[in-house]
């Protein structure tokens, strides 16, 4: 509908624009316009001189109240395995900063949590970045999350540049692309071995069931990357011999492996497994699984299963607690890796505190994957930045952690930095031998075998390494069966 | 070979009378109230760790922590009835959706602040040790008797809403709301109800497998998920339709695990099932729109 105006309409209009009329004038003609003029330039030119001065104020007071050194931790929290890491990484940045930080800073571990996903750990490694602003950004413990934050890694470190650190990770990929191309991959540094480094860890464990007279046994691990090397047979290289494959290692001390799978990651279902495997006659299993979670499971299923009285050795992650975990169901259970100390600390780690003694003052668990990493790491981060003199300057930063070394209570943490894959930016072997050397041939790392017995106190099944100190000897095994009778 | 059949029969049947009492409640919520209950996830978890903190933090024996943990599990179910879903569900259901779903993620991730994996938590509710044997199938003593109170548990659920006065009025409400409250059923009282007796199957299932099964914060996913699929697979809300889905769920997770040999086919299995049924039957072994 259309509505004429009426005339009182129009004169109020008219009225108006005049009004309007002489403003403009006054505004334009009679010298306001360039009054105003002047009075914006002068305002534009004093918020500029404000903010500069405001600017320098910040500045000036970030410089004095040293902002700190962000360290994110991106880890699946949901396993044992990513919550004690995390937990020794937060003591080692307060131990830092109580002895006066890092050239005035403090260390500040903030943490993202990725629920074992690689698709959330990208996400938690943009939040690292954009959010926290992190200078180190440390991944565990995964292979195939370190690898999938990297490429994200490497699109954004042009716009924030910063170090990539894989704590715990062994896969050998994960330094691949650094020597393909440097300048763009440079940032990243694994702090673990490579996966052939660890496979006389897995002898051992053949090893021991050899001692203990099992002829056939079942072999299980998780279905990873790095489990699936350490199950085959791994070419020679310059720096290590070939490895033989777990099962013809077997075969060669008249062992043999019966059944064999890989289980899927947090499968929640082992019975039909268990089943299996005391239908083909092994008289022992082996599970090397990186997941507390899975273990729990797997143990709980095994003392209802036909499988009950078979030697069992789990190994890579049972974590800390095992015992509470499954409500003493893990009675008989031989374990390794994770949860034995071999213990070099002391006064071989003037950098690093007693691990000993911190685990006690902060109630925390020993442990050896976290005694070669998280741990000693921030120690290492600490010197390298001392030694670039700050931690802004990333190029600065890189060269010095190719140069800075640092013994860890596992022995030597340095960073290889001949440019041959698999082993550039890896840590370097340290000598199992003498820990405060590398060596190229032997790997330091071992894991102490141990039994869970009654209560849950560990009795240590061989000879630990020297100087450790732990009484341990085959004879204290025990039968799971015979342990159940004693109950 | 027989021995495999015969764990696949014996494992099917466990396996399907435990995943009856896990999504007995959520085809009762979707049956009865006609939502998607996201929250459903958080029950698993509170559950298990409800329990472990009346017997850590304040010192109870298991049985009265267990009390308490149902009693703390009523009032938070009649709160959400009260302030989210009676408020939502028939205006704004993408708010009630993402309200239920988010209850759900903050008790997980309370649950996991408070008591992450490496605490410890472990329920001593084993209610038998040991092992049977039925034939050639050796089967855990503790699930024989979840699967023997899973199918009690049901039976007595069925029985309700076949002959008691309440169990009719649920039948009627899920049947049809206007005509019921032109009958002058109390809606109101019976959604409020529903949402308790919901829980009775949940509570019951996850104290009796908790000795055999995964626990841990984010357990109530991989349950819930679980549930959902019986659910769409029974018809949405139909009880013998869940009846009948949990089963041929069991017996496919069964079939997957002890004849195939490879447990990490059981959720694709029990989803190709699904699919499968669903294209056949796009509503369901069963009619969705009664209860019974």
């Amino acid at each position: 509908m259309h509505v004429k105006a009426g005339p009182s309409s129009r004169k109020s209009g008219s009225l108006r624009e005049e009004g309007v009329r002489k403003r403009m004038d006054n505004y334009f003609y009679k010298g306001g316009y360039m009054k105003r003029k002047l009075f914006f330039a002068f305002a534009v030119t004093a918020a500029f001189v404000v903010s500069v001065m405001l600017g320098l104020t910040c500045s000036a007071e970030a410089a004095a109240k040293k902002e700190p050194v962000v360290i994110a931790f991106v880890a699946d929290l949901t396993s044992p395995a990513g919550q004690l890491p995390y937990a020794w990484m937060k003591v080692a940045a307060q131990q830092i900063n109580e002895a006066g930080g890092v050239l005035g800073r403090d260390f500040k571990v903030v943490v993202e949590d990725c629920k074992g996903q690689p698709n959330l750990a990208v996400e938690a490694y943009t939040r690292a970045l954009i959010n926290h602003k992190a200078t180190v950004v440390a991944i565990y413990p995964r292979s195939e999350i370190v690898l999938a934050c990297e490429a994200k890694a490497g699109e954004m470190y042009p716009d924030y540049p910063h170090i990539l650190l894989a704590v715990g990770a062994a896969s050998d990929e994960i330094t691949y692309r650094i020597v393909e191309n440097y300048d763009k991959w440079k940032f990243v540094f694994r702090d673990q071995v490579t996966v052939a480094a660890r496979v006389p860890i897995y002898r051992d464990h053949v090893d021991l069931f050899h001692k203990l007279g099992v002829k056939k046994f079942a072999l299980l691990r998780e279905d990873l990357t790095w489990t699936e090397k350490i199950f085959n047979a791994i070419p020679a290289t310059k720096y290590h011999p070939a490895s033989v494959s777990v099962p013809d290692y077997a075969k060669s001390l008249g062992m043999e492996v019966v059944y064999q799978k890989a289980l899927k990651y947090r499968a929640g279902m082992y019975s039909p497994i268990l089943e299996a495997i005391a239908a083909s006659g092994a008289e022992g299993v082996i599970f090397i699984s990186s997941d507390g979670n899975d273990s729990d499971v797997f143990v709980k299923q095994w003392v209802d299963s036909s499988a009950r009285d078979l030697h069992m050795l789990i190994t890579g992650a049972t974590g800390a607690r095992f015992w509470e975990r499954t409500g003493g169901k893990v009675l008989g259970v031989i374990i390794g890796a994770s949860e034995i100390l071999p213990i070099v600390s002391g006064k071989y780690t003037p950098e690093v505190p007693d691990v000993l003694e911190t685990a006690k003052k902060y109630n925390l668990t020993v442990c050896s994957a976290v005694m070669a990493s998280a741990y000693p790491d921030m120690f290492f981060l600490k010197k390298a930045i001392i030694k670039a003199g700050g931690a802004d300057d990333i190029d600065a930063l890189i060269k010095s952690m190719e140069e800075t070394e640092v013994m860890g209570p596992l022995g030597l943490l340095k960073y290889e930095t001949t440019r041959i894959p698999p082993f550039f930016h890896g840590v370097v072997f340290c000598d199992i031998d003498d820990p405060t050397k590398y060596s190229k041939s032997k790997s330091g790392l071992r894991a102490l075998l141990g039994q869970i017995q009654e209560d849950g106190k560990i009795v240590f099944l061989e000879e630990p390494i020297k100087g450790v100190g732990i009484d341990g000897s085959i004879d204290y095994y025990k039968s799971p069966a015979e342990l159940r009778k004693m109950k | 070979m027989s021995s495999a059949l015969t764990f696949v029969l014996v494992f099917g049947l466990m396996m399907g009378a435990v995943y009856l009492l896990i999504a007995l409640g959520f085809s009762l919520v979707c049956g009865v109230l006609r939502i998607f209950h996201l929250g459903y996830a958080y029950f698993f978890p509170l559950t298990i760790y409800g329990t472990w903190l009346f017997i850590s933090e304040f010192g109870l024996p298991l049985a009265q922590s267990i009390v308490a943990m149902v009693v703390v599990q009523l009032v938070l179910s009649v709160v959400l009835y009260k302030f989210m879903i009676r408020r939502t569900m028939e205006t704004d259901e993408l708010t009630l959706l993402t309200g239920l779903l988010l209850t759900a993620l903050i008790i997980e991730q309370l649950v996991a602040w408070r008591y992450p994996i490496q605490t410890g938590v472990y329920l001593n509710t084993t209610i038998m040790d040991g092992i049977w044997k039925f034939g050639r199938a050796v089967v855990p003593k503790q699930l024989v008797i979840a699967s023997i109170v899973a199918v009690v548990m049901t039976s007595l659920f069925a029985l309700f809403f076949i002959k008691t006065k309440m169990g009719l009025a649920v039948r009627a409400l899920s049947q049809d709301i206007l005509n019921s409250q032109i009958v002058g059923l109390n809606v109101e009282k019976l959604y409020s109800r529903t949402m308790m007796l919901i829980l009775l199957p949940v509570v019951v299932a996850m104290l009796l497998i908790a000795p055999v099964w995964t626990v841990e914060p984010a357990m109530g996913w991989q349950y819930m998920t679980t549930a959902i699929l019986i659910s769409v697979l029974g018809g949405l809300g139909n009880i013998k339709g869940t009846i009948i889905a949990s089963f041929l769920i069991g017996f496919t997770h069964s079939t997957m695990c002890f004849l195939v040999q490879e447990p990490r086919f059981m959720n694709l299995s029990a989803l190709v099932l699904v699919m499968v049924i669903l294209i056949v039957r796009p509503q369901g072994i069963a009619r969705s729109e009664s209860l019974w």
